[in-house]
């Protein structure tokens, strides 16, 4: 990945992903994202092929596992593999280091926003090896110290927070050849504040997931996979609020259980073929928007039983198979497919293929054609990429969500010089709106289903993306026109509006210097450009005064539409050095970074003081340093 | 608003970064025009409770109202102000043809006639650019809604009334039965011609204002601003265990002094009363009830039907209205208690339950989440209201 800067000072996969053709950023420098005109909730983040769900710390703004457990990341947004199976838009695979089975190894660091460190040693040398790292966020204590310098015109207290990840794996060698690991994730993200004297406002996300993988070879250069894994993910928000001589106290909990059993088998035939095949069971417990009373003001959630419950039980069970045929970097062609049977939808198929086509040497033609199918939907409050959006299942009443995308295009592969043009087309069913996502703070969240409307999607769009990679200087710059719009019956009087995220431009350029490296030291310098086609937010044309025996004199808004009004754009140039230092014992690594180096006021959100009659726009990130320093043993 | 605090507030301290902006939001269209015009007839007919006795009547002398029409141009975010047109010709012509032209008096537009009940309505209106604006409405029929009071045994000044639609009234008669206790009797005959209405009721206790949330058991009512509340059980039950109403002389209705009520008489009504409220729902100043208009089935025979107060009301037929009303400030200031009923037009009842439920979620709200559902108008070329509303008031007094 290219050096970069964040505002937590975090390096971040999903930042990276955002930089990609195809991908259109969320609000507020957080860490949603959206891939050719898809929700967000139709992103995919495996690890080790377990879905996680609480993916970001904080408001979304970095990730809730560290990239040093990360050993190998995939972003694939088409020409999906046989396995991937349960998304419609695109699959952010990470999987896992497992630990040094000759050597200790550790790492420390602090940062704008985490503390945290890494270890990975044999326990029993070239037998058992253990990988771990914990992550905890001192930002209770920041707010602490940097909220007596700032002016606070509300009356608001960040009473508690809390925010860390925690990460072991554990990898057992049977054999040269067999392997089995057991590897457990952890992270929690808990946030207590009180608004006003009545009223204390509790929100927490966190997910358990454990896995026990086996893997061995198949054949030659095959190999057989198969683990169970258990999740675990919940998010919650709490409010104590007096009223009166009464205290209201609720919890309103989403949450979501799922136990996999996988096995996966890849067997290359000869120099040309490869095939791929395996078998999925998922079942999954959902209960969003249950109600609850709340037991304790503690920070971790203490409550009742659900006094309004959801729980619906989904079961998905999937036999895929996947032929390759050639080199798929060079002249190959992929055929994926899976079958899928579910509980409330019964039997459905998916389709995958990707090809690339080689004219001659280092140019050719490539695409790719997917016909998905995901079995739940996210409904998303605010953009943020935060862990706090309602997730349900795909039943009777709300069908999976569905795409058909096909892309093709071109590319050119010089020396160090890499090029690719395309362009895409993709049709979305299913797709559901949450009328009411300013509610999900509100007790009314336990009515959602009433506020479901389901519609379809389009989004066309061309591609372009220029890489040059080098040792001293390297660069990237990415360019995506597309159009994304949404229909609704019921919605616009039933005429199609823009998507949310149908962000017209999107520009991003990147450029890393390295400056020196030698055995002592290593310097590179990075900077980052973006600018983005504002997003969309629905807002009034205009208004009029009336009088009447019911409200007495009150404002009319009307709307011209949804989506109607486009933000200004999204322009942000980030500045970032990293030093290594190394010496014998340990390295030593200084990150630091400018980031909004312009300091631009990027519009997130509108909001409207009904007092004053103004708007105003609202942006998170101005002008921010960031910091990281790493020690490595 | 808890969701729009916290994000502010976090991204200026939590973070300690962030900002807030004020931004231009004009688009570049011009903005429509927008016609408010309620065709009144207030107070044509009152019902009073007065001490023991029961008055009705109309307005002295026959007052032609005044109708007005205001014609602006909406503003823009960034404006403070609409922009009163004040050249257009306006007129009404009513269903038997006559037409009713309005001037402009300095601020709106003006016109002396009385709307006649269930009589359509024609607005039209040119700009001096030459557009046109249309609009149709019906003026309500003739309804007047009927009350007797709840418990009539002892306590004639009860705030709690059973309503009725004037149509099914015919005779009432009042018998005493026993020491303290009154029944009263209805008897009635279905008429024909009746017709659905729609009507918002508020209650007031000595000013015109509404303000005090108002119960009722009307099958019909609509729940949109239902609010929470625990009366009037309560109000009745520490109202019944207070002394003052314990030895208090009781009159009836019409008046009867002298001995204390039976109580266990006492006990089987409040019980009735209060079973009454067990379907109620508590509404934020107004309750708003369509009446169908279905005929009762009761009335399919064209019989009479009885009402007797110690056998029970038939709730297809009456219905209870209470509200949150300060009955020891009531009874020391000497309040009049009101009920005031206005029956509206459909188009006029669908813009106020629009702008009812706008009113409801109306304050600081990202503008993401805005509803984007634009409030009824039945002005065709433009946006505002056409309506029509007549009025009944009950008053109550206390002496």
């Amino acid at each position: 990945m290219p050096l970069a800067a964040s505002a937590t000072g975090e390096t971040d996969i999903i930042k990276f992903v955002q930089t990609l053709p195809g991908v259109a950023s969320g609000t507020g420098g957080g860490n949603a994202f959206y891939v050719r005109g898809g929700n967000l909730g139709a992103n995919l983040q495996t690890l080790n092929g377990v879905p996680v769900y609480a993916t970001s710390h904080l408001l979304g703004l970095t990730s809730s596992y560290p990239l040093d457990i990360v050993s190998r990341a995939d972003f694939q947004l088409g020409g999906f593999s046989s396995d991937e199976g349960n998304l419609t838009a695109s699959h952010v695979r990470l999987t896992s280091k497992d630990g040094d089975f000759k050597t200790l190894t550790a790492k420390a660091y602090a940062s704008n926003f985490l503390l945290g460190g890494c270890v990975s040693t044999p326990l029993i040398k070239d037998r058992l090896s253990l990988n771990a790292s914990l992550r905890v966020s001192p930002v209770q204590f920041e707010y602490a110290a940097l909220s007596g310098l700032v002016d606070n015109n509300f009356t608001f207290n960040l009473d508690k927070a809390v925010a860390y990840d925690a990460y072991g794996k554990l990898c057992y060698r049977i054999d040269e050849r067999q392997k089995l690991s057991v590897s457990v994730f952890h992270t929690l993200d808990g946030y207590k504040y009180l608004l006003d004297n009545r009223s204390e406002d509790s929100m927490q996300w966190w997910e358990f997931l454990g896995l026990v993988q086996y893997d061995r070879p198949l054949g030659g250069k095959g190999r057989f996979t198969a683990s169970a894994s258990f999740n675990r993910f919940s998010n919650s928000q709490g409010m104590m609020k007096r009223l009166g001589q009464t205290d209201n106290n609720l919890l309103i909990r989403s949450s979501l259980s799922e136990v996999i059993l996988q096995a996966d088998a890849v067997s290359p035939v000869g120099r040309l073929w490869e095939f791929r095949y395996g078998l999925k069971f998922r079942e999954a417990r959902f209960n969003p928007g249950s109600a609850h009373l709340l037991e304790t003001d503690g920070l971790l959630f203490k409550s009742s039983s659900p006094m309004v419950d959801h729980l619906s039980v989904s079961m998905l069970a999937t036999v895929h198979g996947q032929v390759t045929l050639g080199d798929i970097q060079r002249r190959g062609l992929k055929l994926a497919g899976r079958l899928n049977y579910q509980n409330a939808d019964g039997f459905a198929p998916e389709f995958s293929a990707q090809g690339r086509f080689e004219l001659f040497k280092g140019f050719g033609l490539e695409g790719s054609y997917d016909r998905l199918r995901q079995y739940y939907h996210t409904l998303e409050g605010i953009p943020l990429g935060w862990s706090l959006d309602m997730l349900i299942p795909s039943s009777e009443h709300f069908g999976p969500e569905r795409s058909e995308q096909l892309s093709a295009g071109l590319y050119l592969d010089i020396s160090k010089h890499v090029f690719h043009v395309s362009g895409y087309s993709k049709k979305m069913g299913n797709l559901l709106w949450f009328t009411d996502a300013s509610r999900i703070f509100d007790s009314a969240i336990i009515g959602w289903e009433q506020e479901i409307k389901t519609g379809s999607g389009t989004s066309r769009g061309l591609e372009v993306q220029y890489r040059k990679e080098g040792k001293v200087l390297e660069y990237d710059f990415a360019y995506t026109l597309s159009k994304t719009d949404r229909l609704f019956p019921g919605l616009n009087e039933g005429k199609a509006f823009p998507a949310k995220f149908d962000r017209r431009h999107i520009f991003n350029a990147s450029l890393t210097g390295h400056i020196l490296s030698d055995e002592r030291k290593e310097l590179s310098v990075g900077t980052f450009f973006t600018y983005q086609s504002g997003h969309w937010e629905t807002v009034p044309a205009g208004s009029w005064a009336q009088d009447n025996f019911v409200t007495g004199p009150i404002d009319i808004d009307f709307y011209t539409g949804v989506n109607n009004y486009e933000m200004p754009a999204y322009i942000r140039l980030d500045l970032s050095v990293r030093l290594k230092l190394k010496s014998r014992r340990h390295e030593q690594e200084i990150a630091a970074g400018i980031y909004n180096l312009l300091n631009r006021h990027n519009a997130s959100w509108l909001s409207y003081n009904a007092s004053t009659g103004e708007w105003y726009q609202v942006s998170l990130l101005p002008i921010m340093p960031s910091l990281k320093y790493t020690v490595s043993f | 608003m808890t969701l729009h605090r916290f994000i502010l507030s976090a991204a200026t301290v939590f973070l300690c970064v962030g900002c807030v902006e004020p931004i231009i939001l004009d688009p570049e269209e011009e903005m429509p025009l927008v016609v408010n015009c309620v065709l009144d007839r207030p107070y044509e007919w009152w019902m009073e409770m007065d001490d023991w006795e029961f008055y009705e009547g109309y307005p002295e002398g026959k007052v032609v109202p005044t109708q007005y029409v205001d014609l602006v141009r909406a503003k823009r975010p960034s404006e403070t102000e609409v922009r009163k047109i004040d050249d257009a010709n306006v007129s009404i012509i009513d269903g038997r043809g006559q037409v009713h032209e309005f001037k402009w008096n300095g601020d709106r537009y003006e016109c002396t006639f009385l709307p006649r009940y269930g009589m359509a309505y024609w607005l039209e209106i040119t700009t001096s650019d030459k557009k046109t604006l249309r609009a149709t409405t019906t003026f309500p029929a003739r309804v007047r809604l009927q009350s007797v009071p709840v418990m009539s045994m002892g306590f004639s000044h009860s705030y709690s009334r059973y309503f009725y639609s004037e149509m099914l009234y015919e005779n009432r008669t009042i018998r005493e039965i026993a020491p303290g206790y009154q029944e009263i009797s209805i008897s009635w005959e279905y008429r024909p011609f009746l017709k659905p209405y729609t009507v918002w009721v508020s209650a007031s206790e000595g000013s015109d204002e509404p303000g005090i949330p108002i119960m009722t058991n009307h099958p019909e009512a609509d729940g949109f601003n239902v609010i929470g509340g625990d009366w009037p059980t309560e109000n009745s039950r520490s109202f019944q265990e207070d002394d003052f109403y314990k030895n208090h002389h009781w009159g009836g209705y019409p008046g009867y002094t002298g001995q204390v009520v039976n109580e266990d008489i006492l006990d089987a009504l409040w019980t009735l009363y209060n079973d009454a409220w067990a379907q109620s729902s508590a509404h934020d100043r107004f309750v708003r009830i369509h009446q169908t208009g279905e005929m009762p089935s009761v009335f399919e025979k064209g019989t009479t039907y009885s009402f007797n107060q110690r056998d029970g009301i038939d709730s297809r037929m009456l219905f209870l209205l209470n509200a949150e009303f300060d009955y020891e400030k009531v009874i020391a200031d000497h309040l009049e208690i009101k009920y005031l009923c206005r029956f509206v037009s459909d188009e006029y009842d669908r813009f106020l339950r629009d702008v009812a439920g706008k009113f409801l979620v109306h304050g600081d709200e990202f503008a993401s989440y805005y509803s984007e559902d634009p409030v009824y108008s039945n002005i065709t070329g433009g946006k505002g209201i056409f309506g029509a509303v007549s009025h009944t008031l009950t008053y109550i007094n206390w002496r």
